[in-house]
């Protein structure tokens, strides 16, 4: 199993009143799975994906990220995980504003201290197969929201994460470009056999996942199998 | 350092404006101290330069040259004190000389010593002294169009002109060295002070011999002069409050600019870089923007200081101008350093939109 959770529950403390965030949410996906967390405002879709991002501690519960459990783990080694074994796709891409393409790619190099030297073919080449290969020398303020997002995902994959989180990558997009980047994300993670979560309220991009989960006021109610990738569940 | 340059060049104008902030800052702390330097050089070079390591004078006067009187045969006295190696006596008298019997007189400061003292400077120009009515005078009085070969009238004994001398100020006037043979004999009369050329000895232990007077060192005289300290200590206000204003200026800038990266630190968290990492960066951005500023500030104060009027009492010193860097780019670092505090604060699940409640 790529990624556990085990009777998560996630209270915050707002005054006297609790507010519970996540309620008991136990959840399995496998290596290869593209999962879709879909769910009202509010509904602990984003604490969902926090807390199995190893973004943000349970307060009951444990996270089982590539076979590490999060809770025997110190700070520094969390940060260390997500470097290793996670990658991230944001709403709006946050790429870094001051970075070349080639290099949002290759500062994941340097964070994990690897010679960026022998990095160099691999950005190249992830940039190219997501057809952003006469891209590599520009900013991202000169890209389309399309090409930044497919920034993003290529930047998820530098370190060869076991884990892609993706949250709402299709929310500054139009439907067909959103389409097109869920597609993307998908096929990444098949072929690639990795694990994906995607949180998503764009109902449009579901049959692209193999299974959606629907939260509701922190509780998963509802699991679909999707049209894509029925057989792995 | 990745980040840090690829930053640094990127948002350039938001760095060139802070880094004029700094090389202003810097060229102006550096052009103060040159001033303070040249006033200071200016009042009284003679006795900075000096060639003794201690002045002896009367007890309770301040260190104030003026006013010490010590009775000539106290020389015997000190000349065999152990360390000492050699000793002159020094007198100081402000004078309005006539030159060649000219009607207007010029101010000058004569130093009255011995003969052969080891205080008598070099002539850079003319002559040494060579008969007691010799004298050597600042160069500077060229300016007032004194010539090698004037006659100085010092009441009834006539001074000749015989040399120039670099750098031989005293109280903001020119001085001149003059034998105090030139005088007849002044056995018997005060001297101001005794000027001592010491091997190893310490200040105190000659202080705990002469204990009748006091013994003071080049910085203490220096301050004994009139003006001196009050010139000075209010220069080195200005370098003091510049140096606090350049530090929170600074420090308001880089707090504004960390909180504008707020989100990028969240991200760059979230991606799985360390706290010590991003402070790695910020501050060796920090250090790489004020070194070269600093270096551009000294180039500036250079750049000042050549078209600045010959008259103007402007000295550079490398030692002082290293200094003074340094305390820059230490008052740039802590400016920095009050901003680390939001990069520690940061929670990588800002990254999430809505993932912090």
């Amino acid at each position: 199993m790529s990624l556990t959770l085990n009777h998560v529950s996630k209270v915050y403390q707002d005054g006297k009143t609790e507010f519970k965030a996540l309620d008991d949410v136990s959840l399995n996906v496998q290596k290869g799975e593209f999962v879709g967390i879909i769910g009202p405002s509010g509904s602990g879709k984003s604490t969902l994906l926090s807390v199995a991002g190893a973004l943000l501690e349970p307060t009951t519960g444990k996270v089982i990220i590539a076979g590490e459990d999060t809770s025997q783990l110190t700070n520094k080694q969390i940060t260390e995980l997500r470097l290793d074994k996670i990658g991230f796709i944001f709403q709006a891409a946050h790429l870094i504003p001051y970075l070349k393409i080639k290099d949002q790619l290759q500062m994941i190099n340097v964070l994990a201290k690897q010679k960026t030297s022998q990095q160099q073919e691999r950005v190249k080449e992830l940039l190219e197969h997501f057809g952003l290969g006469k891209t590599l020398n520009q900013y991202p303020n000169e890209l389309s929201g399309g090409q930044r997002q497919r920034v993003a995902i290529a930047r998820s994959l530098m370190n060869d994460p076991e884990i892609i989180f993706a949250d709402e990558p299709t929310a500054s997009l139009d439907s067909k470009r959103g389409r097109d980047v869920v597609e993307r994300l998908s096929y990444e993670v098949k072929t690639r056999n990795k694990t994906g979560i995607m949180v998503t309220h764009d109902e449009r991009v579901l049959d692209l996942c193999d299974r959606v989960i629907t939260i509701v006021d922190g509780q998963l109610v509802k699991t679909e199998t999707g049209t894509v990738g029925a057989h792995s569940w | 350092m990745f980040l840090a340059t690829r930053e640094l060049f990127h948002a350039k104008l938001r760095y060139v404006l802070i880094g004029l902030i700094i090389i202003l800052v810097a060229s102006l702390i550096f052009i103060i101290s040159g001033l303070a330097k040249g006033l200071s050089a200016n009042n009284a070079a003679s006795l900075e330069d000096m060639n003794a390591n201690y002045l002896v004078m009367e007890k309770d006067v301040d260190h104030d040259l003026g006013k010490s009187q010590i009775k000539q045969d106290q020389l015997d006295n000190v000349k065999d004190i152990e360390g000492v190696k050699d000793v002159a006596p020094l007198s100081i008298m402000m004078t309005d000389a006539k030159i060649n019997d000219a009607e207007k007189g010029i101010d000058m400061a004569f130093f009255m010593t011995s003969e052969n003292s080891m205080l008598i400077p070099d002539a850079v120009e003319g002559k040494n002294m060579k008969s007691k009515t010799d004298i050597v005078v600042d160069e500077g009085l060229k300016d007032e169009g004194v010539k090698l070969g004037d006659v100085v009238n010092a009441g009834d004994v006539k001074l000749t002109i015989t040399g120039f001398a670099k750098n031989e100020r005293y109280s903001h006037t020119p001085v001149a060295y003059v034998a105090d043979s030139a005088f007849g004999d002044v056995s018997d009369q005060k001297i101001n002070a005794m000027a001592l050329q010491t091997n190893d000895v310490k200040q105190e232990d000659l202080s705990n011999t002469l204990n009748d007077f006091d013994v003071v060192n080049k910085k203490e005289a220096l301050n004994g002069v009139p003006s001196y300290s009050e010139e000075q200590a209010s220069l080195n206000m200005m370098i003091v409050f510049l140096l606090v204003i350049a530090a929170f200026v600074l420090a308001v800038f880089f707090y504004v600019m960390t909180l504008q990266k707020r989100d990028q630190f969240g991200v760059l968290k979230a991606l799985g870089a360390k706290t010590s990492y991003l402070i790695k960066n910020l501050m060796s951005q920090v250090a790489i923007l004020t070194v070269v500023c600093i270096g551009l500030g000294v180039a500036l104060t250079y750049g000042v200081a050549m078209v600045l009027p010959d008259d103007m009492p402007f000295v550079i010193d490398g030692m002082e101008m290293l200094q003074s860097s340094f305390l820059v780019l230490v008052v740039s670092i802590l400016g920095a350093l009050t901003s680390l505090f939001q990069v520690v604060k940061v929670d990588p699940i800002e990254a999430i939109e809505g993932g912090a409640k």
